[in-house]
């Protein structure tokens, strides 16, 4: 069994034809999804609101300084800064930086201390400049809070102010304001592609089983036919090939996933050892469809190979790889009817992911593993119905 | 005892039968042709036996005991070289051996020295890391040779080997399946080559449409038959041979076909011991310059004509 198994992994590591699918495929298309993904992260990246401050001697001395210098530093949790500040000297020069479009707003402090934001006319639309607008007055509106509140513990407990606990306590947003992830890490919209990337690559990992089992059956080819004369059980034959085959369509998959991980950067949640193990059921799950494709009776192996790529495309649409519409597509499948898309290989890969990513509780990963674990039972059940036969009709 | 005995065989392709009651007895030592043109069905014949094709009727029984699809202990007696080349394209000569043997033979110090003797045995040592697809026509036959007869088996069935092979590499092949058989195994042969199996095979089983139509020695094949020698004169001098000479040629007792040709006179013979002396009698009592004289005995193509009808080669 052993020189069967080392046999086919030797035949089928030199495959050319295997690779461009199992291999060459997710690479090449990873590498196009980066490329189209980075606009649309970039588009969704948050630059500092480029803002004008009248740093006259009210300004200096009114602590609204202190509070915009902070904003324009990056914080100790490394979030980004807030604020790109620009000081000019008098009014007049910030309001014309504004009417240039150079700023979003013009902050100055009266000589009674108080705070004024001067932002541009809005346009009808909602854009950039209008959610800058939103973020200064926001920031403008919290200072005139917290000043009050200060001004009202100074006036009914001025002893208070020496406490900086209770001064800290006194500015924390109200109970019952909460700052909460709903999710394990922060959705992003293009993860979901790459991971039903790996739905797809996976099921044409397929295609090594395919091939395993056309070279073993004797009715699909002269080279089946020897081997079915040898005076090894078939049983061990094609459990040796199988094996084989499970092992290389894992390596594919696993140099994908380092290649999307480390070179596409794309993040699977910090859980790379559990995407590992996703990935060994999703190579079993994709040996056994192409299995019961290759073990079809009757169809010969031009068809079982286009057969075979018809079924991973259709697959991968309800999994959402083609498009935003597509994902739109397979959550109304998913929504509509729940059991198709539970029974979707494709579907599931790319949930088992997303699971990993999202959710803190590994149950909804567990029970997409074990999916797969049982519809690779299911396929290789199948197929032993087609291959279990030892004698044929004809050859 | 028997090595191979199929009692009363029927396989059926929806209408067509291409085993029609089909029985054989091969013994122990033997190099047993099965002759017959293509479409007789050796292959189909050979494939039943070998348990790859189901059968409609009949029982197949190998070393005496009764062939089955499961029966691992016999298949390992067994060595096949099909007719096309079924090797892996992605192997080395060595390995691709290597593959086929261990179908057979689990041990793996055992087997080195097997696959080392068969590549030396096909002739293919300096070829062994080569892959397939840089061998020639010649060569990646005796590579399916090599992967058939590895783990030495004490039956082989050759599936018509020599098709599609330059004459070097067929005589190197026939020598092989003699030495084999020198060292004991029993080796089944098919192939529509009259010639190569006048040649090695010790007895021969000539088939047409699923059965076997007469099966015994090469001598005594062509005894079954009332054909005998074919006697060609060249007669260069004469532009047409004259029809007294046509005539008198005719009424001999054992001429049964007398024609001239473009200066080449054919006399076909039945069984005697006096054709050839008794037609140049003729021709020299009618002053026939005669050139060179050949006389062929009877070949399988005249017995297999004779008992079917049709040409060994139609």
């Amino acid at each position: 069994m052993l020189s069967v198994f080392t046999a086919t992994l030797k035949t089928v590591a030199r495959d050319r034809g295997v690779f461009v699918w199992a291999l060459a495929f997710p690479i090449l298309l990873s590498t196009i999804f980066m490329l189209m993904f980075a606009n649309i992260d970039e588009a969704q990246s948050f630059d500092p609101v480029p803002t004008a401050v009248v740093a006259d001697a009210d300004w200096d001395a009114s602590p609204l300084a202190g509070a915009v210098e902070s904003l324009a530093e990056p914080d100790a949790e490394g979030s980004d800064a807030l604020l790109a500040v620009t000081a000019y000297p008098d009014e007049a020069a910030a309001r014309r930086a504004l009417l240039a479009g150079e700023v979003a707003g013009v902050l100055s402090v009266d000589a009674a201390g108080v705070p004024r934001l001067a932002v541009a006319p809005a346009d009808d639309g909602v854009g950039v400049d209008q959610v800058n607008q939103t973020i200064l007055q926001n920031v403008v509106s919290a200072y005139g809070r917290d000043r009050e509140l200060l001004a009202g513990i100074v006036a009914a407990d001025p002893r208070a102010l020496a406490d900086p606990d209770r001064v800290a306590a006194a500015l924390e947003p109200p109970e019952g304001l909460r700052s909460v992830s709903l999710t394990r890490e922060a959705p992003t919209e293009t993860v979901r592609f790459y991971y039903a990337l790996f739905g797809m690559a996976a099921l044409f990992g397929g295609t090594i089983g395919l091939v395993a089992v056309c070279r073993v059956q004797p009715n699909l080819s002269p080279l089946g036919a020897r081997c079915a004369v040898g005076a090894l059980s078939r049983g061990r034959v094609l459990v040796a090939s199988l094996a084989a085959c499970w092992v290389i369509a894992f390596a594919c998959l696993m140099v994908a996933f380092l290649y999307v991980r480390f070179v596409v950067g794309v993040g699977f949640g910090g859980r790379e050892g559990l995407c590992v193990a996703g990935l060994a059921a999703a190579a079993l799950l994709a040996t056994a469809l192409g299995t019961l494709v290759g073990s079809l009776p009757k169809v010969d192996y031009g068809a079982k190979t286009g057969l075979l790529t018809g079924i991973v495309c259709l697959l991968s649409l309800f999994a959402g790889l083609y498009g935003e519409p597509c994902m739109e597509l397979a959550d109304l499948v998913a929504r509509e009817a729940p059991a198709l898309a539970a029974l979707n290989p494709a579907r599931v890969i790319t949930d088992m992911f997303y699971s990993l990513y999202y959710y803190d509780s590994l149950a909804p990963f567990l029970a997409k593993l074990g999916t797969l674990l049982a519809l690779a039972a299911a396929l290789f059940a199948a197929s032993l119905a087609f291959v279990r036969r030892q004698r044929y009709a004809s050859i | 005892m028997d090595i191979v005995s199929v009692e009363n065989l029927v396989k059926r392709y929806g209408d067509l039968v291409a085993l029609d009651h089909f029985d054989l007895r091969i013994r122990p030592g033997e190099v047993f042709g099965l002759l017959g043109p293509n479409g007789s069905g050796k292959t189909t014949a050979i494939n039943c036996i070998l348990q790859l094709l189901t059968y409609d009727k009949g029982s197949i029984s190998l070393f005496g005991e009764p062939m089955a699809p499961t029966r691992y202990d016999l298949k390992r007696r067994i060595g096949v070289v099909p007719q096309n080349v079924a090797v892996f394209e992605e192997l080395t000569v060595r390995d691709n051996i290597d593959y086929f043997c261990s179908l057979y033979v689990g041990e793996r110090a055992r087997r080195r020295e097997l696959v080392e003797r068969a590549i030396a045995f096909v002739g293919l040592e300096d070829y062994a890391r080569f892959r397939p697809r840089k061998l020639s026509g010649g060569l990646l036959r005796r590579l399916n040779i090599a992967c058939g007869i590895a783990h030495e088996p004490d039956l082989v069935f050759f599936d018509e080997p020599t098709v599609a092979v330059d004459p070097q590499s067929r005589n190197a092949i026939l020598e092989g399946i003699k030495a084999m058989n020198a060292s004991g195994a029993t080796v089944v042969y098919t192939s529509h080559y009259m010639e190569e199996v006048e040649e090695i095979c010790t007895r021969i089983m000539i088939m047409d449409h699923g059965r076997g139509v007469a099966v015994g020695t090469n001598a005594e094949l062509k005894a079954m038959v009332s054909a005998g020698e074919r006697i060609e004169v060249e007669v260069a001098g004469l532009p047409e041979l004259p029809e007294p000479v046509l005539a008198d040629l005719r009424v001999l007792p054992h001429v049964r076909r007398a024609a001239a040709e473009d200066g080449r006179l054919t006399v076909m013979c039945g069984q005697g011991t006096r054709n050839v002396a008794d037609v140049l009698a003729v021709l020299e009592r009618h002053q026939v310059p005669m050139g060179r004289i050949y006389a062929e005995p009877p070949t399988l193509n005249d017995v297999f004509l004779e008992i079917t009808g049709t040409d060994l080669r139609d």
